[in-house]
């Protein structure tokens, strides 16, 4: 008898703490399989396919990490990373400048209908990524388009927008155009959380405004500053959709390789180089994460040592 | 501040989520399960005659088609009028590389492929190669070679096999606007000096017109290079050579040069964007160089513009016999994995070469390839108003006749033609030269065809 019991008891024991771990997963499941089946299984089939080679002639081959080693090497994907590099170092913060400096507008209460502002600064937001596009290819165009009438109304000679030159300017304005609503907003929503008392206590201790913006403000936006920084790098890593199609606008300084993303686009549609093309996104994808994370780890960390 | 870090080191997944998701963007196209080499023709043994095609026309079926011409829907309708047991539903993908895209997802997809495409003379061997199209020959089809114009029968086999029946061909002639050459006293060039002349002529009397809108065209420039004497690209099985700098090629990036260096055609507006329209409407271009197929495509986009064009024979490179080249041009072709082939087959022979449909193809400003077409006084003297009564189509037969022979297209001439503007099209924005633009152009078609197993020289 003294020995049974404990027999009893133990199995007893180890079948209502499993089930105890079941109902956990139970719960999880709903996130899980959607987790699983829209990022996990992509993901694992992609880099499945970045290990292949398949060609016309000869099939599909394994081909290890060659793939990869090929990305590393190849000019034309190294032109198309240091292109967005570029494209993110000069336009993120004069955008996110921008962002800052009409949420503090909006928060100032010195703006009559603030909230006239707030939603036309935003509204290009809303404007799809295609439409936007398509709308600065016509005002951009010297001969059909706006530039081109002002050029013809008033005797001016403005450059054309989309030459090698002024290609990746004209670029940098469609996002501006398009993310400083939203930027601003995020900002404007931090801003919005501060505790008035604190206003008041600044009053009291005689600060002025400039002085509530630095010590205050500023301080108050950090997170905000930190999440659009992130959304930023992601949006500049991943430009396709606006140079994609004004790439039918001027095909010669907009090339295949003009992002990293349109270059996996064209090898992986024009040139049926799944693979490889597959190789570049996940190559983009970790680099991307790489950086966002850093970003995301170096703005803790400061905000942590003030 | 641990109000900060919490959140932030809460949001850090969330973050690297993002950026994952947004990387598998550019993925979600790829994928697709293996087709498994394109589900070769397996009905090779079986012995089919006109007969049995026939017979199929006569069984309820229905079949999907893919094509972009403007004629396709009225040709279609025709052949459901016709054939009251056959249903043919005809689906747009949008023009060009969008409808060639689409068309190699389906096929990787192995779902959704329709039964009948149209492809382009220079795409077709790609999908040839693929095992992706019927050999009609196997089919006893290559017995309507006479049916057909030699250029667009020759365009339509790849070594020696037959892949679709041409529907459509693209001789080159020259469109010109003679309001324009009224106005500045222009004459018609005949040889490319003069066309070269006669852009400086129009440039210095109005510095704000061309000659031509060129900026940058694979399949125009493709089409010079024929006519001047190039085939820079050869192909046999899996070896491929490549020489974009052979004497034809040379001839014509020299030719060429001029044009750009002196600023005579601009290289700012690539053609179909609505600035070329705009200025093909407005004679800021003075002429258009290019496939018969464009003067229904003149009459569609520019309607205003009727009376101002004018079609004149494509301009020589010396004073030789006339050479032409051709640019465009299409075959329908049956699909491999098509379960229908038989109708499918019947369904193609009616719309290349039956009389009502090329009578419609003609009629609604399409270029024939059916040898009876070709010869019928009643189109060769049809006056189109458009033109301002002028017999076009005269000058278009004369041109279809003198279209070199041998050239071939590479069996991955849609990827070679994506890269032409970061080639050749850097010449355009003066970065380099048109020949430099060429090696460079070899350079890359070099290494992709490497890179895709041929035997490349």
């Amino acid at each position: 008898m003294v020995t049974v019991a404990p027999v009893r008891r133990t199995p007893r024991r180890v079948q209502g703490s499993s089930t105890r771990r079941w109902v956990g997963w139970g719960f999880l499941a709903p996130f899980a399989v959607v987790f699983v089946f829209t990022l996990i299984a992509p993901i694992a089939y992609a880099v499945n396919l970045s290990l292949f080679q398949e060609r016309l002639i000869g099939g599909t081959v394994f081909a290890g990490l060659d793939n990869y080693r090929f990305a590393l090497r190849d000019p034309q994907f190294r032109e198309a990373l240091w292109r967005v590099v570029l494209f993110f170092l000069v336009q993120v913060p004069v955008m996110l400048a921008v962002s800052a400096f009409a949420a503090l507008a909006l928060d100032s209460a010195r703006l009559r209908w603030s909230a006239l502002y707030r939603i036309s600064l935003f509204l290009p937001f809303a404007v799809p990524g295609v439409i936007a596009a398509l709308m600065w290819g016509f005002v951009y165009g010297t001969d059909f388009g706006l530039v081109g009438n002002l050029n013809s109304t008033f005797g001016l000679s403005l450059p054309d927008l989309l030459s090698s030159r002024w290609v990746l300017a004209a670029m940098a304005n469609i996002s501006t155009w398009a993310f400083l609503g939203y930027n601003m907003l995020v900002m404007y929503s931090a801003l919005r959380t501060v505790p008035r008392e604190l206003y008041e206590s600044a009053a009291i201790d005689g600060a002025g405004t400039f002085r509530v913006v630095r010590s205050i403000k500023l301080p108050a936006m950090r997170p905000a500053f930190v999440i659009t920084l992130v959304f930023s790098v992601i949006g500049s890593f991943q430009l396709f959709n606006g140079p994609n199609i004004l790439r039918t606008l001027s095909p010669n300084t907009i090339g295949t390789n003009f992002t990293p993303n349109m270059y996996a686009f064209n090898l992986s549609f024009a040139g049926q180089q799944y693979n490889y093309a597959a190789a570049i996104a996940i190559i983009m994808g970790v680099l991307t994460a790489v950086v966002a994370y850093v970003v995301q780890v170096a703005g803790i960390r400061n905000g942590g040592a003030r | 501040m641990l109000r900060t870090r919490t959140t932030g080191a809460r949001r850090v997944p969330t973050v690297i989520a993002a950026a994952a998701a947004a990387a598998l963007l550019t993925l979600t196209g790829c994928s697709g399960p293996q087709p498994g080499g394109g589900a070769a023709e397996a009905t090779g043994q079986e012995q089919f005659t006109q007969a049995d095609i026939d017979a199929a026309l006569q069984e309820p079926t229905e079949l999907t088609f893919w094509a972009w011409g403007a004629q396709y829907p009225s040709v279609v309708e025709a052949f459901n009028a016709a054939h009251p047991d056959v249903k043919v539903t005809l689906a747009s993908q949008g023009s060009g590389s969008d409808h060639y895209t689409k068309l190699q997802n389906v096929l990787k997809a192995g779902s959704g492929v329709p039964d009948v495409v149209q492809l382009e003379y220079s795409v077709m061997p790609q999908f040839a190669l693929g095992e992706s199209l019927v050999d009609l020959g196997q089919y006893g089809v290559d017995s309507m070679q006479a049916d057909f114009s030699e250029s667009c029968w020759q365009g339509s086999k790849v070594d020696d096999a037959l892949y679709g029946l041409p529907q459509d061909a693209g001789p080159l002639a020259m469109f010109y606007r003679q309001d324009v050459f009224d106005q500045f006293g222009l004459t018609v060039p005949t040889t490319w000096d003069e066309y070269v002349q006669t852009a400086q002529q129009l440039k210095a009397a109005d510095p704000s017109r061309f000659i031509a809108a060129d900026a940058g065209d694979p399949g125009a420039a493709s089409a010079l290079i024929w006519q001047a004497g190039g085939r820079p690209f050869q192909v046999e099985g899996e070896r491929v050579s490549v020489d974009l700098a052979d004497p034809g090629s040379t001839t014509w990036a020299d030719n060429w040069q001029r044009l750009i260096d002196g600023d005579l055609v601009d290289t700012a507006t690539p053609g179909f964007t609505p600035e070329w329209n705009a200025g093909l409407a407005s004679g800021k271009y003075a002429t258009l160089v290019t496939g018969a197929w464009a003067a229904g495509t003149l009459q569609r986009r520019i309607p205003d513009a009727a009376g101002a064009w004018r079609v004149a024979p494509l301009p020589q490179y010396g004073s030789g016999t006339a050479v032409s080249g051709q640019t465009g041009g299409s075959v329908s072709s049956v699909m491999a994995t098509s379960e229908k082939k038989l109708a499918a087959i019947g369904f193609v022979q009616w719309m290349a070469a039956n009389a009502e449909s090329a009578q419609i193809w003609v009629d609604e400003g399409g270029f024939p390839c059916t040898s009876a077409t070709l010869a019928s006084p009643e189109w060769l003297d049809r006056e189109v108003p458009y033109f301002g009564g002028q017999q076009i189509n005269r000058i278009f037969a004369e041109s279809a006749e003198q279209v070199g022979e041998g050239w071939a297209f590479l069996p991955f001439q849609a990827y070679a033609n994506s890269v032409f503007p970061d080639t050749v099209g850097q010449a355009y924005v003066k970065q380099t030269d048109l020949q430099g633009g060429l090696r460079d152009w070899q350079e890359t078609i070099t290494t992709y065809g490497e890179s895709q197993g041929f035997t490349v020289e």
